[in-house]
């Protein structure tokens, strides 16, 4: 079998070079790109989302808090990420890729794997040109890995950081694999990590090399894939672009501005989020029957429950009763809430069937109209009046659906 | 660094080549201030109406501006300020 040429491409440090092509100023220096926030509210309630190279120096890594970041650097920049400018960007991106080919796979915002087999040049040389004309047209650079598939590709883009391309033959993998540790795999996260290192191993060549009856006697099904991850083994092939996945759940989750306990409060931002799960829902025309709640309370502990109905439904109001529902378990509170967050699977296509039910149907149509009115005009133009409690509770900005996922704007081109 | 959220109207100069807009200068709270240099360009949506974005310079401080395709509305939409 002919070897495939696969690339994966993986922005540096993305969000925050962006904002550094688009403020001149903020080369060169310490940056962080983080969640916007209010000044009576501080920073405590958001996180680096992406540090500059230069702010990486000083060890400030995704993740960390404001206060700790500006500890180990007190001169850095702080800039409020945008998800617009970032999904916007990122398709501009695809549109360069495509020139080359149609197997194009956005594996997340900045972050793509690209099929270049049937192309008769040179991996490297594609690569270095799919390089420049990301410089030259968006003003920013990433790391191209090349290998026979998926993990290689991936695993060669984190070894020249940034700016970098690095190829890995299937000839050198072996070698490679000696002192390669398993956590550069992708896919082995840190517990993985815990348990194969307890086992005594910790290159990737040690898990290729270890008995596949051992792996599938700790980790069951996940043995083999964990054994075919140490040989260098991944058979799954880069969609084109335009293949459609299949969604398996609708959901979203946010941060409260502040921890609270006010009922009127939690309920109306229940209801938000409810609302934005059944606007997705009919913009992907799908009816859902398995209700998921997610709680977080201030002491970060987290809760989630689940409700299966005998009906599917898509309707913003039924999601959000099934919802409080399920809140009412978690009733009365002992502690404020941080983050709620709700999603509906069991999902099939909605065939738009007529209910018996005259009233079941003037409330259906109703929903579509409304639906209809806020696609023309935005999201939340007509919304239910107990929406206001969240909203003046400072929720509306930080939960106005400015991070809506990059395959929601793939659709809309 | 100072971020300022602006979020107004404003009367706009701007070329129109083809497909592409270039703002040439726009009024802000009765002063014209010139676009020496657009340093970033993006899209999102509100409801059906595409919004064109652009990052704009007048030499010191940066300006977001903001183009309503549907209403062919602009507005000033934040501040950077050195």
């Amino acid at each position: 079998m002919l070897e495939r040429k696969i690339l994966h491409i993986d922005m540096d440090a993305y969000f925050a070079s962006v904002e550094q092509v688009i403020n001149p100023s903020l080369k060169g220096k310490p940056i962080v790109v983080c969640g916007e926030t209010s000044a009576d509210i501080g920073w405590k309630r958001t996180i680096v989302t992406t540090a500059s190279y230069e702010a990486r120096v000083y060890g400030i890594k995704t993740g960390m808090s404001i206060p700790e970041a500006k500890r180990l650097c007190p001169k850095l920049e702080l800039v409020f990420g945008n998800h617009d400018k970032y999904i916007d960007t990122s398709l501009n991106i695809h549109k360069i890729f495509l020139k080359y080919t149609n197997f194009v796979e956005a594996y997340s915002i900045d972050e793509c794997f690209i099929d270049i087999s049937d192309l008769k040049s040179d991996p490297k040389e594609t690569a270095e040109s799919m390089k420049k004309e990301i410089k030259e047209i968006i003003g920013i650079t990433c790391s191209v890995g090349i290998g026979s598939n998926k993990l290689i590709a991936k695993l060669a883009s984190d070894m020249n950081k940034p700016d970098g391309i690095t190829e890995i033959k299937d000839a050198d993998f072996k070698t490679l694999s000696e002192t390669l540790p398993i956590k550069k795999l992708c896919g082995i996260g840190r517990k993985t990590e815990n348990k194969l290192n307890s086992l005594g191993i910790y290159t990737i060549k040690q898990l290729g090399d270890t008995n596949i009856g051992l792996l599938t006697n700790y980790f069951g099904v996940i043995g083999y894939a964990l054994k075919n991850m140490g040989l260098g083994l991944d058979e799954r092939k880069v969609e084109s672009y335009d293949f459609q996945r299949v969604i398996k759940s609708v959901g979203h989750s946010h941060t409260l501005p502040i921890d609270t306990s006010d009922m009127k409060v939690i309920e109306s931002y229940l209801r938000m989020l409810c609302e934005m799960v059944a606007s997705r829902m009919r913009k992907y025309n799908l009816i859902g029957k398995t209700v998921s709640f997610i709680i977080r309370y201030e002491d970060f502990n987290t809760y989630m429950k689940q409700f299966s109905l005998k009906d599917y439904i898509n309707d913003g109001y039924k999601i959000y009763n099934v919802s409080k529902k399920i809140l009412s378990a978690f009733l009365p509170l002992r502690k404020k809430i941080r983050l709620l967050g709700v999603s509906v699977s069991s999902l099939i296509a909605d065939k738009d069937q007529l209910s018996l039910f005259d009233n079941l149907n003037k409330e259906e149509n109703l929903n579509k109209l409304v639906f209809n009115i806020n696609q023309k005009y935005g999201d939340f133009f007509i919304k239910p009046a107990s929406l206001l409690f969240a909203e003046n509770y400072g929720i509306k900005e930080r939960c106005g659906l400015i991070g809506r996922h990059i395959f929601d704007k793939k659709g809309q081109k | 660094m100072n971020h300022t959220k602006v979020n107004q109207k404003v009367k706009i100069g701007a070329v129109f080549e083809g497909l592409n807009i270039k703002p040439k200068w726009f009024f802000w709270i009765n002063k014209k201030f010139e676009v020496k240099n657009i340093t970033y360009q993006w899209k999102s949506k509100i409801g059906d109406a595409t919004i064109i974005h652009f990052s704009v310079s007048d030499g010191t401080n940066l300006y977001e501006l903001s183009f309503n395709q549907k209403t062919l509305e602009w507005r000033l939409e934040n501040i950077e300020v050195e």
